[in-house]
């Protein structure tokens, strides 16, 4: 990266999770240190297993705001998060149309035959064959928004796991900045899945308990789901129908580990690299953010990485996590946390990071354990994921 | 962008040799296999890829958890280094793009098959891991030490524009100074049960564009900015919108994504009025399938021949006319276009400078 890039214009958020079904609501619940994690409601688990999950509280399906009716709980998610950003951009439908709008999305589970919807096991296939670009359609969050809202630009799925909404929101911003599209809705949608609860479990990478990020007594991570949808514009469309900015995505970065599939590169190299080009791209110095919503997912890996990378690069600066809330919401989780990042600039401060408790002494760098005020116009939020994927964005208020 | 290499396995065999002459003979390479299905066992055409080769290309213990998706994957990655003749790339400069339109379907069908048994939590955890989208980009990437951006892109049968796409972008801003992007596709077994219940009832061939027997394969291209490059052939243009496809200018030539498994492929007939050549038959029905169409072009291109469709151009119903005989290339640009299965295209655009 040569020089910092052009910062894009957010104009609208909406996002639903465990914490809550808009973004006010997932605000104020992040800053009453509660949380509700549970056993999975909709898919049989061993009852003594424990591995609570963060779900979406039922009823937040609206089917009167939309034209579609979609099965798959992903797009739901995906299409009540857009919903509320369009509402806040005061995008209507009309101009959606006449302009060029894409959309990109970072998703998990509706990667494709992840997705039981998608293709059952064989014992089903005598129901009829599949028409697998229909099914593709049905299942994919992306396609959902543009057929929904009539959307003509590109359309993408981005599917790098745990980083995959951060990487959507990068990629979007990329798209108006190169003139490629008028507005983008970015973001991540994942619903809790059967398959990635027990992957987790196998890989010994869940919490019989509630999670602790960067705790000294942390198991692993909690599941959870939930969407974000940003709506990013160019400045041209902004003048034109006088919209309002909310934020700015001013830098992304993402570098891999070339490491392991499912450890994290012990030195965090990658890492390292997501933050430098993040950092460069946003013209951003490090001792000018205001906080780090870190990816802390409560493992043993994950944490001690950041926390060592924090402590290297950012020595000064509060972080937090913010999965005790939420769960890992895996594909939406990078938009999820983007849109809290915002919310907490906005407020001037940061929320207790729930379930950390006792500091390991193994850990460098600690999060905040209690309501925070930050002051500065830039934060930072980032997400490592399997396969070694790490991005960061460095998102800011607007100004 | 420059295209400074390519790597392609396939139904067709294992390299752009073999991808060559594949064009140059002209029939489908399928083969009947057997499929199991509730019914019994079936025979139907396949198109599968053959990644023995891999074992001397890359450590052997490092391919001992790559399952054959990423196999796949890695061995074009490594054939495309091998074609632009470049074994060590810059670690932080060297970017990936994995587009897949099923993932790693053998490993999720499996998984997915233990549900009814209630027993998932003993499923391998190699497995799931493996079943990730991203799976091969970070095999890749590990395998090749590469610490830039790797990105996984899932957009079914246009997820290769939207790879070529971004590929560009990364190019222009200056994250990277080269990136290898691709597509990857399994073997579907569904998806061959699917075509015996659609076609083995008709009298279509298998080399018929309206009827492309199941295939499964890798194609990745190593792409670079071509600012000051002389000579070679070059990603032009790419684009992807969820609208009708453009009309295809009438002198260029079109490659067409066509395989009979998509609704609304009479639309290549609508958008392309000039000549038109198809190559499913030799990689067969896979979602990234635009990824052999661009390598056909490339070899076009390179060749400057245009090589005979299908079957020779057996005719594909309200589709273009295609070419039935291989014959000089007239112009220096060819176009490569997908109409989406569940709509919107995506064109990638080729020329030789």
């Amino acid at each position: 990266m040569k020089k910092p890039l052009a910062p894009v214009a957010i104009t609208g958020m909406g996002c639903l999770c465990a914490a809550g079904l808009t973004v006010e609501a997932c605000m104020d619940f992040l800053f009453q240190g509660k949380r509700f994690p549970a056993r999975p409601s909709r898919f049989f688990t061993d009852p003594g297993a424990g591995f609570p999950v963060f779900e979406v509280k039922s009823g937040f399906w609206s089917p009167e705001r939309f034209r579609s009716s979609p099965r798959c709980r992903t797009v739901r998610l995906a299409l009540t998060a857009a919903h509320e950003a369009l509402a806040q951009a005061g995008l209507e439908r009309d101009l959606l149309k006449q302009k060029r709008v894409g959309v990109c999305i970072g998703s998990n589970v509706a990667g494709s035959v992840s997705n039981p919807e998608l293709f059952g096991p064989s014992e089903s296939w005598d129901n009829g064959y599949p028409t697998s670009g229909r099914r593709f359609a049905a299942a994919n969050p992306a396609v959902g928004l543009a057929r929904e809202f009539d959307l003509t630009g590109p359309v993408e799925t981005v599917v790098t796991a745990c980083s995959a909404g951060t990487d959507a929101i990068g990629l979007g911003a990329a798209w108006i900045r190169m003139g490629l599209c008028d507005a983008v809705l970015v973001g991540g949608a994942d619903e809790l899945y059967e398959i990635t609860y027990n992957g987790f479990i196998s890989l010994m990478n869940s919490d019989e308990g509630p999670c602790r990020p960067f705790d000294v007594n942390r198991r692993g991570l909690n599941l959870g789901e939930g969407a974000a949808v940003l709506v990013l514009e160019s400045e041209e469309l902004l003048r034109e129908r006088a919209g309002i900015c909310r934020g700015r995505v001013l830098g992304y970065g993402a570098a891999g580990d070339a490491y392991h599939l499912t450890a994290p590169d012990p030195d965090g190299q990658g890492l390292r690299l997501a933050l430098q080009e993040a950092l460069a791209s946003s013209g951003i110095a490090p001792d000018a953010l205001a906080f780090i919503n870190a990816h802390g997912t409560g493992t043993a890996d994950n944490d001690r990485i950041e926390s060592r990378v924090f402590d290297a690069v950012f020595p000064k600066i509060p972080f937090l996590s913010t999965k005790g809330y939420t769960g890992h919401t895996l594909g939406a989780a990078g938009a999820v946390e983007a849109v809290f990042s915002l919310g907490c600039l906005s407020f001037g401060q940061v929320p207790p990071s729930v379930g950390f408790a006792d500091p390991d002494p193994e850990l460098p760098a600690h999060p905040v354990s209690q309501t925070t005020a930050v002051t500065g116009s830039a934060a930072m939020s980032e997400t490592l994921a399997f396969g070694g994927n790490n991005a960061v964005l460095i998102l800011g208020k607007d100004e | 962008m420059r295209i400074d290499g390519m790597g392609v396995v396939g139904g067709f065999g294992c390299g752009i040799s073999d991808l060559a002459a594949g064009m140059e003979e002209g029939r489908s390479p399928a083969e009947f296999f057997p499929l199991s299905t509730v019914h019994g066992e079936l025979q139907v055409p396949m198109l599968l890829a053959d990644t023995a080769v891999l074992s001397t290309m890359a450590d052997r213990r490092t391919l001992r958890r790559i399952d054959h998706h990423t196999r796949m994957a890695l061995l074009a990655c490594l054939l495309a280094m091998e074609d632009a003749g470049i074994s060590e790339p810059a670690a932080e400069s060297l970017g990936i793009i994995v587009a897949t339109g099923y993932g790693s379907t053998c490993n999720t069908f499996d998984i997915q098959e233990l549900c009814p048994a209630a027993d998932m939590r003993s499923f391998s955890p190699i497995q799931f891991s493996n079943s990730v989208h991203n799976a091969a980009g970070a095999h890749i990437a590990a395998v090749l030490r590469s610490r830039g951006p790797n990105l996984s892109i899932n957009q079914f049968d246009l997820s290769i524009p939207m790879a070529f796409l971004t590929a560009a972008h990364w190019l222009a801003e200056g994250r990277v100074d080269r990136v290898l992007v691709g597509g990857v596709d399994d073997f579907a077994r569904i998806m061959a049960y699917h075509r015996h219940c659609r076609f083995s009832g008709r009298q279509v061939g298998d080399s018929s564009p309206a009827a492309a027997a199941v295939g499964e394969g890798s194609a990745f291209f190593l792409v670079s900015d071509h600012a000051g490059s002389q000579d070679g052939v070059s990603v032009a243009w790419a684009e992807s919108g969820f609208s009708d496809a453009p009309k295809i200018p009438g002198f260029d030539l079109c490659v067409i994504g066509a395989d009979g498994f998509s609704p609304g492929e009479e639309a290549y007939g609508r958008c392309v009025s000039g000549p038109a050549a198809c190559y499913t038959h030799l990689y067969g029905h896979l979602p990234v399938g635009m990824a052999f169409d661009v390598a056909a072009a490339v070899l076009s291109l390179r060749a400057e021949r245009v090589y005979a469709s299908a079957g020779g151009g057996v005719p594909m119903p309200g589709g273009p006319e295609l070419i039935s005989e291989t014959r000089p290339l007239e112009s220096g640009q060819i176009h490569c276009l997908k109409i989406g299965a569940a709509g919107g295209y995506g064109r990638v655009l080729l020329e030789k400078r």
